[in-house]
This record gives C-alpha cells, structure tokens and sequence, in this order.
C-alpha cells in the first residue's frame, strides 16, 4: 500500500510534497526528509564531529520539522529545514555539554593533555597522498572543531553545504552583517589554526616566516 | 622602503565577500581595482581559496540511516492541540474586561459627581433661606441646656454631674452644621436666650446650674453669661443691630426632659448617600480588578511560553 502511495509522491513537487505532507500524508513528508536527510546529516556531522550525536540531532530535527510543519510560511524550504537542524544541533551540544563523558583534548596514556597535534597523526601504513588528504581532513575536522559555535555553523554552512549569506542569515536567524563578520572571523582562525599543524600540512596550507610577519 | 600594509576587518571582510561571490559588480570592480595593488589582499586571498577548497572537498557525510518517520512515530509526535491560541484569547478577554470595567468606571465617576451635587443643593438653599430670615426677621435663638449623661434629671438635678468635674457645652440649635455635627441635644433643662452671639457656652463644674424651679434660678449666673465664641457664625454676625436682646426664657418642658430631640447628622441621610458609590467600587470592582488582572497576566505568560515552546 505504502509502494503504491509512494510513486505519485516521487513525482511531486517540493511545494506539492509539503502541501500534502500538511495534510497529514506521511509519505510526502518522508519524501521530504529523503530529499533532505544527506545535507541535514552532513551538516549536523560537521558541526558535532561525533557521528552518533550528529545522528541524534538529525532524527531531533527530523521530528521537529514533523511538529512545525504548520508553521512553514513558503520561503526556502532547505533554508527553513536547516534552521530546524542547526537548532537541534545547538540543543545536543549542548546536552553533551552538561554531561560530558569524552575527554574534548586528547590524552596520553598517562591522562596528560596533548599538545600538539601528533595525536591525529595516522601511522598506518599506506599511499603518501592518501595520508596526506587524510591528515588534512582530520586537521580541518580539528580546527573547526576547536571554533566557537556560532563560527564553526556559519562556516559549515557557506563553505560545506554551500549555502549563500542570505541562506544562512535566514537559518541562524541573524542580519546579514552579522553572517559576513562571523564568517571572516570564522576563516581568520581556521587559517591560524591549520598554521599550528606545521609540517603535517602540504605547502599551500603553510606560511613561511616572511608571511607570518 | 615601501610601508606592510595592514589589512582591516571591514577589508577581511570585503575579501569573503568577493571569494564567496557575494558583492554586487560596482562593489566587485572596485574591490578588483584594490586587489590589483594590494600584495597582502592577495595572499589573503590565495589563503582563503585554499581554506575554501579544502573545506569543501572534505568527503560528504552519507546517512548512516534513514530518518523517515514511521506510522507508529508519527502518531507518537502528532503535534497536540495547540494552546497557546486558547490561552491568548483567554488572556486577551481578561484584558478586555478589564478595559470595560476601568471605562465603565470613569464613566460612572463623570455622571455620578454632578448627580450627588444635585442632591445637596436643596439643603443648601434651606440653609441659606434661614439665614435670611433670620436677618430680617430675628428670632429668639433657642440653646437647650442639657448635659446628655444627666439628661432628665430635672431641674437642680445637675449638681451630682456638675460636681464630677466634667464641663458640658451648651450649643445653638442654629450653629453650624460643625457645631452641630456629632452632638445629640437633649432637653435636660431649658434657657431660651436672643444672644444671637452665643455659639457655645462653656460651664465651669462648681457652678452648677439648675433649671426647672424658678426663674431666677434658672437664669444663668454671671459667671455663666454666655461668651461668644471666637468664630462667629456668619448669620449672627449679620443680625440687625435693632434686634430686641432681651432675653426670653421659655421655660422647661418637664416631659420633653430626657429626651432626645435629633441628632445630626442623620445617619440614614449619609448611609444613603455613600452606599451606592462604595457598595459599587470596593465590593464588586476591586476584587474583581484584582482577579481579571490575575487570570490576564498568568495566561498571558503561558500563552508566551508555549507560543515560543512550539
């Protein structure tokens, strides 16, 4: 029965599908969340760095939108969805926040702080480029990781989901000055974070010693 | 040697924009023609392409699961009924309400003062027609002598309350209402007197004053020659100066003795008067003032909370 219902709703239009969703039709409404729940995941990934938690606040944000769906007022729909997401991820860091369980600086053996970025040095074996492409993920993953909230979401949204500044000044709900000075502030600090990782980066991500000054 | 130029946030700023396609084609030439000239801005510039590049060719994160609802989670999440509607109106009633009361107030206070004035008016001109007549036509003014907790003992009979060393007031049937006010007159012994300076008579306790067995006894001693008062009633004041003073003493009525003649004011006159307006605003209003600011308030707040929980 649900096959059946399922392939007018392949069919229809994000307006149709929201319309319809409105009306009660379930299926429409996770043809929706089919069409949404890769960019909703991703996102959630990039600002948690943690997949469970990045899970979590995608399915929080799933049945949010299922119990605001009335309040949807035309506009972008994926703007207003991501709005749903980046608010659920705030409510989840923040829940990790009041119990945290994982250490947020790695630690040696010994229970001492790290402080340089060895730890995320991969040792197994394997192609130099693919280490490499590797590293710099994982480099990139740890900088962002390390940006305040409010830096790390703008910064996800425009440079990883793609989304413009009007997009995003309408997700997180604020002017669009206010999105271009975050996001300045956002790369500033990627860039002198990633800096940090000297050696372990490839060239175009280093500065020498003239530039720095 | 050429000065480092040193970029501003506003220019960082300017350089996302033009690396995220984000400024109009003036503000894009001009940004270009700076850009040209600046080696800083274009180091930044290359930092900032590179960063961007990076980020995006970070791999995509793949669902590891659908997050579509089931018809069972549906029905678990199916949005209850909305209360922040109900509980608005509620508090927007209680608003309302207020609003009718608070003008039906003003309303009743604007119609009600003239009303009230209306109502006095006669006693004022009753008032003013005695003065006048009074004034040309004098009249002996009539003093009651009496001591309202020895009232009725007749005449002579003073003496024991006189002797208590308390002082008792002899007043003026036609003072003023103040004069007047919260005394009661009793017919505990009788002088007539014209002095239509007299307003109140203070008796020392040794005198004591009898009346009632003779006329010259009852005649009040010098020592107890009524003094006038240091305000003087208007009306006396105006009394002709060939009013006839001399005195005429009608003499105790010896069954009025005891007996109360009036008492002023007349407390159903005033009971009257106040009920209304203070049955109406103290009883009723305030209370329920109180009660609809209380309902307005509470579920305005709740309406806000869950308005902003939705």
């Amino acid at each position: 029965m649900n096959g059946a219902r399922l392939a007018p709703v392949a069919f229809m239009t994000e307006q149709e599908l929201i319309e319809q969703a409105l009306e009660g039709d379930l299926d429409a409404f996770n043809t929706l969340v089919l069409q949404y729940q890769d960019l909703a995941y991703n996102v959630a990934y990039h600002i948690m760095d943690d997949p469970a938690a990045a899970a979590d606040a995608t399915q929080e944000a799933v049945i949010s939108m299922y119990r605001k769906l009335d309040t949807y007022r035309g506009g972008s729909f994926k703007s207003w969805f991501l709005r749903i997401v980046t608010n659920a991820c705030y409510d989840e860091l923040r829940r990790i926040n009041r119990r945290p369980s994982i250490p947020l600086q790695p630690e040696n053996s010994e229970g001492e702080l790290i402080d340089s970025a060895d730890w995320m040095r991969d040792n197994s074996p394997g192609p130099e480029q693919n280490a490499s492409n590797e590293e710099i993920q994982q480099a990139i993953q740890h900088c962002l990781e390390n940006l305040e909230e409010k830096f790390r979401v703008v910064l996800v949204l425009v440079d990883i989901s793609g989304e413009d500044y009007a997009s995003v000044a309408q997700i997180i709900h604020r002017p669009i000055g206010t999105v271009k000075s975050r996001l300045s502030r956002a790369r500033q600090k990627m860039q002198s974070c990633l800096q940090g990782f000297g050696e372990l980066l490839p060239e175009k991500f280093r500065l020498n010693d003239e530039e720095r000054s | 040697m050429k000065r480092q130029e040193t970029l501003s946030q506003r220019d960082l700023e300017l350089l996302n924009a033009y690396l995220d396609n984000a400024l109009n084609e003036k503000e894009r030439q001009h940004f270009e023609e700076r850009l040209a000239r600046s080696l800083p801005l274009q180091k930044k510039l290359k930092e900032y392409t590179q960063l961007k590049v990076a980020l995006r060719e970070l791999p995509k994160q793949q669902s590891p699961r659908n997050f579509t609802l089931s018809p069972e989670q549906a029905r678990a999440y199916k949005p209850g009924p909305k209360l922040y509607p109900a509980f608005s109106y509620v508090a927007l009633t209680a608003v309302l309400l207020l609003a009718i009361i608070f003008s039906s107030e003003f309303f009743f206070n604007q119609f009600s003062t003239p009303m009230a004035t209306q109502r006095e008016s006669p006693t004022m001109e009753a008032e003013s027609f005695a003065v006048k007549s009074s004034e040309n036509e004098p009249e002996p003014l009539i003093f009651t002598w009496g001591y309202p907790e020895i009232g009725g003992m007749g005449g002579g009979a003073g003496g024991s309350g006189l002797e208590s060393g308390t002082t008792f007031t002899i007043t003026g049937l036609n003072q003023g209402a103040e004069a007047l006010g919260q005394d009661t007159i009793v017919a505990g012994g009788g002088m007539e007197t014209p002095a239509p300076e007299v307003g109140a008579l203070s008796v020392p306790p040794e005198e004591g004053i009898g009346v009632g067995e003779g006329e010259e006894e009852a005649t009040p001693s010098p020592e107890a020659t009524p003094i006038p008062t240091e305000v003087e009633p208007p009306s006396l004041a105006a009394t002709p100066a060939s009013v006839n003073v001399e005195p005429l003493i009608l003499g105790l009525q010896e069954d009025k003795a005891g007996q109360i003649i009036a008492t002023y004011p007349q407390p159903s006159d005033q009971a009257e008067r106040a009920e209304p307006t203070q049955m109406w605003r103290t009883l009723v209003s305030d209370k329920v003032k109180i009660g609809l600011a209380a309902i307005a308030a509470l579920f305005g707040v709740l309406a806000l909370v869950f308005y902003t929980k939705r």
